[in-house]
């Protein structure tokens, strides 16, 4: 009863007729960096912010989170159309959906993306209004020998995503390790592999190298191959799933769903890891897994609701303890907190106004971004209409501002090329370049955690299997390994 | 004889020469800014530093008339904006807001500009007193007397998170235990928010933080503030003791500072200007309430202060880094 009458409350502040307006601002303008590769919800919000000092707190914030699950939305757009990520969360929808495209079923990767995305976002804002603060706190026993042992958990899962050679996949994870060592380590503040490059004294950029793997390397790729210049398949006959296609989706977006909601609480992880992971589930639980990487719907369907399902639940360290769980959710905590209102445990008691808002204008605003997005749907098959010489140098040019803008350094683009000019090689070669990615983002997560956990044991090795959930999670692992060997040691036979 | 009449007249000409630009250096000032202006942050967007460099843009543009953009060059712990800044055109238009690491980097690594030669200093902008805070649940301590007490019975055995062993957090806390000779483990995190999390979970213990960040838990009991490592008490927290005071360490005083410099050759009259203007706007009550929600408490003073400051802080920091060498 009391949560009907707190969402009501919410719906009271979210219908307001400016708050609507700043949800749709938010929305669109989402829509539009997270179409666009390179272009990110940071660099949007970045720009916004000085505006918002002049509006109230609870319509600065409508607007700012609708620029972020707007952007989260669409990022998976140009994956299906073009084969470029326009977020890199959205990088898994290229494996199935930009195949759906060459054959024809852009519009059902589309639509399903969209239904997918909507689905995971109102699942996800009940959970935020329901649950927040258990789930904050549940987090918080989640700590670094639990890190280590999901980062094993994933990096094994990855290898599940080979669809050629297990070997290939495997070195391409490695290298992405590898690249994750550069920059200065946090234990003892030695700089390592920078070559005396002040740039490389941190990481490498990931927005600079998922842009050089994915998009650059995309673009020299299609060049490269005369045939793939012309238009593939413009022969779209139904924007529709077929009703086959409607049912093989239910139950990926709704594992995808859990999935992702499950991962976005844990601040460092999130989108990108989940929506891998999901892929990875749907591949395993597929009766014929040779369908995936040629446009299987499960494989859009899933990932794309746990990207966005993990997008909204990272909501829940910021708003009920303070914590920001990536780099967009510190812009928006900074732009709370000038405002005067810090989030934390009491947040619920002292500004319930707000937090219901947002509640509220989250789902409005998932519901604009499916009604906004439906009749695009048409208008992006269009994309494919566009001539490459026009739409290639566009996309190059907001590549290189995106990656430009993320630290105003032009190191930056001269990288997103050279690891464009290393992303094509390795599609010459049929290396897969997105286990290069997960590597580059997971690796510095396990090394930080591993490292962690054994300075807090005093390097007793077995504090990874003294904590339950550490130990489950390590025991699904082998599970998973097991799984995976079964098939082959069985074949020797 | 004849040498020194043509020095006379050397320095005649050169007076003259002088006093011919004297108009027109006043006439700069006057003019200044001319175009937009940048003001560099060594920090990515979101948290105190980019505030304070944000809500001071915004400000300084209304006065001036000018765009004042901040730009955000991350990188190698703030050396990366360091550096173009101390390269950029020294006409006022390039500015550089910078934190404690300014003067922890110099004595770290290897930096391509001097921090007090290659910068004129315009003043400091304020601090963020840092809270000492503990876990009670994993540390039920209730002053820095007891924590310094437990921590001497079992050396080695607390652990305190930082944001890295470059962050001006380690750094603080290194200070406290070579002031009290107590001995602990430092577990680094990348950026205090994480570092939140393991105090709220119970994987470090201590922790030195900003008070914006963990107000909040402390107000709800998860958290306990036992010292604060300003000279003296910070009028967010009253209750809480100094470390001064609480530890009798006197004259003990270590905080994330924030200040403003532009780059060396400047003429002094844009950095008069440029002092007055950053010192007017900051001065506006609606503003420094504004910056003391992201814990930020506004103190300006003069450039020649700031100068000295900078000047005394890199000393501090190298005395602590000579430490870790020797050990």
């Amino acid at each position: 009863m009391e949560l009907l009458h707190n969402l009501a409350l919410g719906f009271g502040i979210a219908v307001t007729s400016a708050n609507l307006l700043y949800c749709l601002a938010g929305a669109t303008l989402g829509t539009l960096v997270g179409v666009l590769p390179g272009l990110n919800p940071i660099l949007a919000i970045t720009m916004l912010l000085p505006l918002t000092f002049k509006l109230p707190a609870t319509s600065a914030l409508i607007m700012l989170t609708g620029i972020y699950y707007g952007a989260h939305h669409a990022g998976s757009t140009t994956a299906i159309m073009l084969n470029m990520p326009g977020e890199p969360s959205s990088l898994v929808i290229c494996f199935d959906g930009h195949p759906m495209a060459r054959k024809g079923r852009a519009g059902a990767a589309l639509f399903i993306s969209a239904i997918g995305s909507f689905f995971a976002g109102c699942v996800c804002v009940l959970i935020i209004a329901l649950f927040s603060p258990v789930l904050a706190s549940a987090a918080l026993s989640f700590q670094a020998p639990e890190y280590a042992a999901a980062i094993v958990l994933a990096l094994v899962a990855i290898s599940s995503l080979a669809t050629r050679s297990l070997i290939s996949t495997l070195g391409m994870a490695l290298l992405g390790l590898l690249l994750g060592t550069i920059g200065s380590d946090i234990n003892s503040g030695v700089i390592r592999f920078s070559f005396g490059i002040d740039q490389l004294a941190d990481r490498l950029d990931f927005v600079a190298v998922a842009v050089g793997l994915f998009a650059i390397a995309e673009i020299a790729h299609r060049l490269g191959s005369p045939e793939r210049t012309t238009i593939v398949q413009t022969k779209v006959e139904s924007l529709l799933p077929t009703r086959a296609e409607f049912s093989a989706s239910c139950k990926p977006i709704l594992r995808g769903t859990t999935l992702g909601a499950a991962f976005g609480i844990l601040p460092g992880l999130g989108p990108l890891v989940s929506s891998f992971a999901s892929y990875a589930l749907e591949k395993r639980l597929a009766k014929d897994p040779s369908r995936f990487g040629n446009g299987a719907i499960e494989g859009v369907a899933g990932p794309e609701s746990a990207n966005n399902a993990a997008a909204f639940t990272h909501f829940i360290p910021m708003l009920s303890l303070g914590i920001p769980a990536g780099a967009t959710m510190a812009l928006i905590l900074g732009a709370l907190m000038i405002q005067g209102i810090t989030p934390g445990p009491q947040i619920l008691t002292e500004h319930p106004d707000l937090f219901w808002g947002l509640v509220a204008s989250m789902w409005i605003g998932n519901l604009m971004l499916l009604v906004l997005n439906l009749p695009l749907v048409g208008i992006w098959i269009r994309l494919l209409a566009i001539p490459y010489r026009l739409l290639y140098p566009m996309i190059l040019v907001f590549c290189c501002i995106g990656v430009y803008s993320m630290g105003n350094s032009a190191f930056d683009v001269g990288l997103a090329a050279a690891i464009g000019c290393l992303g094509y090689g390795m599609r010459l070669i049929g290396c897969p370049p997105a286990p290069l990615l997960l590597g580059l983002v997971l690796g510095p997560i396990l090394e930080e955690n591993l490292r962690r956990a054994l300075l807090i044991s005093r390097g007793d090795p077995t504090i990874f299997l003294t904590r339950p959930i550490s130990l489950s999670i390590l025991l699904l692992t082998v599970g998973i390994l097991v799984l995976f060997a079964m098939p082959q040691l069985r074949g020797r036979k | 004889m004849a040498n020194a009449r043509q020095n006379l007249v050397t320095r005649f000409f050169c007076t003259l020469l002088v006093l011919a630009f004297l108009p027109w250096m006043a006439a700069q000032a006057a003019n200044f800014p001319e175009r937009t202006v940048r003001l560099v942050v060594g920090i990515a967007p979101g948290g105190a530093t980019d505030a304070v460099a944000r809500v001071l843009a915004q400000k300084l543009s209304d006065v001036w008339g000018q765009a004042v953009i901040v730009e955000n060059r991350t990188g190698g712990e703030g050396t990366i904006a360091s550096n173009t800044v101390a390269h950029a055109a020294p006409d006022g238009h390039t500015l550089l807001l910078v934190t404690t690491n300014f003067t922890l980097t110099p004595n770290q690594f290897k930096v391509a500009f001097d921090a007090e030669k290659s910068f004129a200093p315009i003043t400091t902008l304020g601090q963020t007193p840092e809270l000492l805070i503990v876990n009670p649940a994993t540390l039920p301590v209730n002053s820095l007397a007891e924590l310094i007490a437990l921590a001497r019975a079992k050396p080695g055995t607390i652990n305190f998170g930082t944001g890295g062993t470059s962050s001006p957090t380690y750094m603080i806390t290194k200070l406290m235990m070579k002031a009290t000779g107590i001995e602990m483990v430092n577990v680094s995190y990348h950026g205090m928010g994480p570092a939140l999390v393991a105090l709220l979970g119970g994987e470090v213990q201590m922790m030195f933080g900003a008070a914006s960040d963990s107000a909040e838990h402390i107000k709800s009991g998860k958290l306990r503030a036992i010292a604060v490592s300003t000279a003296k008490r910070t009028p967010q927290m009253p209750d809480v003791p100094s470390v001064a005071e609480a530890a009798n360490i006197p004259g003990f005083d270590a905080t994330a500072w924030y200040g403003l410099l532009a780059p060396a050759g400047t003429p002094p009259a844009v950095i008069a200007k440029l002092h007055d203007d950053v010192v007017a706007v900051l001065a506006d009550p609606a503003i420094a309430k504004r910056l003391q929600n992201e814990g930020f408490l506004v103190q300006t003073n003069t450039p020649a202060e700031f100068g000295a400051f900078i000047h005394a802080d890199l000393a501090k920091w190298a005395e602590i880094y000579k430490d870790f060498k020797t050990q």
